[in-house]
């Protein structure tokens, strides 16, 4: 065991002084920093008023066509004609123009707006907001009820803005599982990169001198999981200074940890199979690009559940213990296995 | 070099056997069915997420029903509570979260109620955008009639025209699911006409991940590149290849291969999604961009370990730089500096806009060349197996600067890649809280850029030459680089440099090159942070007077 050990030691410590725990640490803050740009770009474009950004209320409004009710919703100037209007579009007076012969069943609007520019998003909010409250308007007269729901915390109404749960998705549904994809990802790479360097400079024949096969290679799957042990709580660490809270932190951890050693263990059986270096990490890459989409689209998948243990969402208890079993398993197996060839190349 | 393309292929064919190819295209088989199974079937990660109370029926999988009372939501238990038209909230910000997403599922379930009630008068009100590029003032004139003798407007009243015939009498047999219209799915086009709910600012976001399946082929032959070049490295293979011919032979030999395999990936990409193989063109700039920095890192990194996760984070960092700016494709002009936008753009219009396509992948191509080059001077025992990775890039500067006018042409040729960090830079703006962002994102842009200059000036002084004009020649190459990309049009972007200050950034660059030189006798490190520090205050100035 202790030479096991000395191995995974071995293997961390060139690691730490070669600065790569630095790049995978850069990896993670990076996946972490971007998915943030990526919300924020998300929530820019889809609704700013949430996060306090391009809430512009002053925007000029045309008004093509006979809409008396719409006029009395949205303060536009109104023009005889789309030619006028288009003229003072693109001479930037107004932002946008809506075009409407207005009648109380059916409105087809059509709306113009600026392309490629901030101010096209600040005035399609804003033309939204208007032509849903004309849309209740009409409705209204026409006798249709109106979809109506009121929000309460603390017996007191409160508004809830559209398009909040797109943040909160991206951090748990996407974030978080990338994290620990990419977790598990640098931990199978590292078992491949060590065994396959022993390999390669021919250093695994001194190797075998001093420990057993299935030391060396229950060394090398050591140092993956205590790499995953290490990344883990860092990046829950780095979530957490940004304020996202992480509900049941130890069977997070749990799961992360298996999902680690699930991947380092097909790395391992891949690098034992093909052994060379640029094979090895070829397959191992396909295989993941391969089981990325099913993880996700699996609601029952460690990705998913992920998501689910940290905003505490519905979960059982043997679902991250049902992962972590079937991860020793096969950790086990694979060093089991590391023990039957040496007896075989002994006999 | 041929001789050099044929080794090449020689190692693969001995390496590949049928055997593994045959596993390889099985794997990739089984990739491609897994990622159209996705696309079909939809993320289903949030499942489950929410936790909520109530009599109503709820048949959506995000929302798990509990049978509680209103203790739980005050323990936090649950996320909400539904009764009738009234939801109450437990605080969290998954709470906020669910009655975001249970709105939308009733406002559906509502939608569909009230079409059947009332057909399609429920919607009174239909909406179409049409997205107009303003890009001159005045361009209505009486004498600008088109090819048919009618004025663009005329043109658009008369399509309005067209459309209301068109459309009109159509509407009582728009089916409701068409009027939902948000969901992104793979290829499916939004509705021309949608409820005012539904309207949202142009995105091409659903065909973001399509363009996905042009690139990302492509990574697979880039990988076996680098894991060559690296294995060759290792073995020592490559110093004897370098004794036999040129280091730039060795490259562009060993290239060409993986090349044409990642432009056989595009074309089979492009015949099985019925698009034009056109799309080569925007893939392949990106595809010698990655090459080109996998070369570099290949070559400098130690050991297999810091090349694989080198290799990682350049990877992932190019991908986001390719792709992110194409999520707001169409919305603002940032967008337009990947070719990933161009692509979807393309896709959309089937128009190649040839100034558009040159503004995009201008940098890829230079930044692909540039990397090249130093990987052939890197390609030297004395470098590849020297010492850290800094104390390497420290050595094939010092290699190609040896004279001070160097420091020009170095500088100006780095600007294409100081953009590309101040790009990333710009992640702070949203990672940091805004009290900081702002003067960490101005800090870490001094920084960037005089250490660019530094490096470039240090060089030439471990070579001997001059060091004031190398500092000055230093400075008037980031300045004339600068002025470059203004020439370019990329006007929005200069705020990250400045420069649309005329003279004065010269001047800053000039002193802050001098300082650095004139403080070197106390230490590169030193020096460098009293340059940057005098940079930093120049640019914080600034940006207050701007704002």
């Amino acid at each position: 065991m202790s030479k096991t050990i000395k191995i995974a030691l071995k293997d961390l410590k060139a690691m730490f002084k070669e600065r790569t725990f630095v790049s995978i640490l850069l990896l993670l803050i990076f996946v972490a920093s971007f998915s943030s740009v990526i919300t924020f770009g998300i929530l820019a474009l889809y609704n700013p008023d949430y996060i306090g950004f391009a809430v512009e209320k002053n925007v000029n409004v045309a008004i093509v066509g006979d809409a008396p009710i719409l006029e009395r919703i949205v303060e536009a100037k109104k023009y005889d004609s789309l030619s006028n209007a288009l003229s003072d579009f693109y001479n930037g007076k107004i932002d946008a123009i809506i075009v409407l012969n207005e009648n109380l069943s059916s409105n087809y609007v059509k709306v113009y707006l600026p392309k490629e520019e901030i101010k096209a998003i600040q005035a399609s909010l804003f033309i939204k907001e208007k032509l849903i409250e004309y849309e209740r308007k009409l409705k209204e007269l026409n006798g249709i009820p109106n979809f109506d729901l009121a929000f309460y915390f603390n017996n007191k109404q409160i508004e809830i803005p559209e398009g909040i749960s797109v943040a909160f998705k991206f951090i748990y549904v996407v974030l978080i599982p990338l994290l620990m994809f990419t977790t598990a990802i640098c931990c199978g790479g590292l078992v491949i990169d060590s065994i396959s360097e022993e390999l390669e400079t021919r250093t695994m024949d001194l190797l075998k001198i001093a420990a057993s096969p299935s030391q060396i290679f229950g060394g090398k799957i050591l140092a993956s999981v205590i790499l995953s042990l290490i990344l883990t709580p860092t990046w829950i660490g780095l979530l957490i200074l940004n304020g996202i809270e992480i509900n049941n932190l130890i069977l997070v951890i749990l799961l992360s940890l298996s999902f680690s050693m699930i991947l380092t263990s097909i790395a391992y059986s891949v690098v034992t199979f093909v052994k060379d270096r640029e094979r090895s990490q070829l397959t191992f890459s396909i295989i993941s690009v391969l089981l990325m989409p099913l993880l996700f689209t699996n609601p029952y998948s460690p990705t998913s559940l992920i998501g689910r243990i940290a905003a505490d969402g519905y979960f059982s208890i043997a679902e991250p213990i049902f992962y972590f079993a079937i991860s020793t398993i096969l950790v086990y197996t694979n060093i089991y296995v590391a023990k039957i060839r040496e007896k075989s190349t002994q006999n | 070099m041929f001789k050099i393309f044929k080794l090449e292929l020689k190692k693969s064919r001995k390496k590949y056997s049928r055997k593994f190819i045959l596993v390889l295209i099985l794997l990739i088989i089984l990739s491609a069915l897994s990622a159209y199974y996705s696309a079909v079937s939809g993320v289903k990660s949030d499942y489950m997420l929410y936790k909520i109370v109530t009599n109503e029926d709820i048949d959506d999988p995000r929302f798990v029903l509990y049978n509680c009372n209103v203790d739980c939501l005050h323990t936090k238990r649950i996320d909400l509570m539904l009764d009738s038209n009234k939801i109450v909230i437990s605080g969290s910000d998954k709470s906020f979260s669910a009655a975001d997403e249970l709105r939308s599922y009733l406002r559906e379930k509502y939608d569909y109620y009230l079409f059947e009630k009332y057909g399609s008068k429920a919607f009174p009100v239909l909406v179409s955008v049409e997205y107009l590029k303003r890009e001159t003032k005045v361009v209505f004139t009486p004498s600008k009639v088109s090819m048919g003798g009618k004025t663009e407007e005329e043109k658009i009243e008369q399509k309005i025209g067209e459309k209301k015939e068109e459309t009109q009498p159509e509407k009582s047999k728009i089916p409701m699911k068409e009027l939902k219209g948000l969901e992104p799915k793979l290829l499916v086009k939004k509705p021309e006409y949608s409820t005012p709910e539904n309207l949202s600012p142009p995105s091409l976001l659903g065909k973001l991940i399509y363009s996905f399946l042009f690139v990302i082929p492509s990574y697979f032959a880039i990988q076996v590149f680098s894991s060559s070049l690296i294995e060759d490295k290792v073995s020592r293979r490559l110093e004897v290849l370098i004794s036999t011919t040129t280091t730039k032979k060795i490259i562009v030999g060993r290239t060409i291969p993986y090349l044409i395999l990642s432009a056989l990936t595009v074309v089979i990409v492009s015949l099985i999604v019925g698009e034009s193989i056109v799309c080569l063109l925007f893939v392949l700039p990106i595809v010698l961009f990655l090459m080109s920095i996998q070369c570099f890192i290949s070559i400098v990194s130690r050991s297999y370990r810091e090349a694989t996760f080198l290799l990682l984070v350049i990877s992932l960092l190019i991908t986001t730089y390719v792709f992110i700016p194409a999520v707001f494709s169409g919305t603002i002009p940032v967008s337009k500096v990947s070719p990933i936008t161009q692509m979807l753009s393309f896709f959309e219009t089937s128009k190649l806009n040839l100034k558009d396509y040159a503004f995009s992948t201008f940098q890829f191509y230079s930044m692909a060349i540039i990397l090249f080059y130093l990987s052939s001077k890197a390609m030297d025992s004395e470098i590849m197996y020297s010492r850290s990775i800094v104390d390497k890039i420290m050595l094939v500067t010092t290699k190609i600067i040896k004279k001070d006018y160097h420091t020009f042409l170095a500088s100006l040729f780095s600007i294409p890649f100081v953009f590309v960090v101040e790009f990333f830079l710009l992640s702070i703006l949203f990672v940091l809280p805004q009290s900081y962002s702002i003067p960490v994102l101005i800090a870490s842009i001094a920084l960037v850029e005089e250490t660019f200059k530094a490096t470039f000036v240090y060089a030439a002084f471990k070579n001997k030459a001059n060091l004031f004009s190398s500092a000055l020649f230093s400075a008037f190459g980031f300045f004339v680089g600068e002025k470059v990309l203004l020439l370019v049009s990329i006007s929005e972007y200069n705020i990250l440099f400045l420069s649309k200050f005329l003279l004065l950034p010269l001047l800053l660059h000039s002193l802050t090159m001098l300082v650095f030189v004139l403080l070197l006798k106390f230490g590169f490190k030193r020096a460098l942070l009293v340059s940057s520090t005098i940079h930093f205050i120049y640019n914080y100035v600034m940006v207050v007077m701007l704002l």
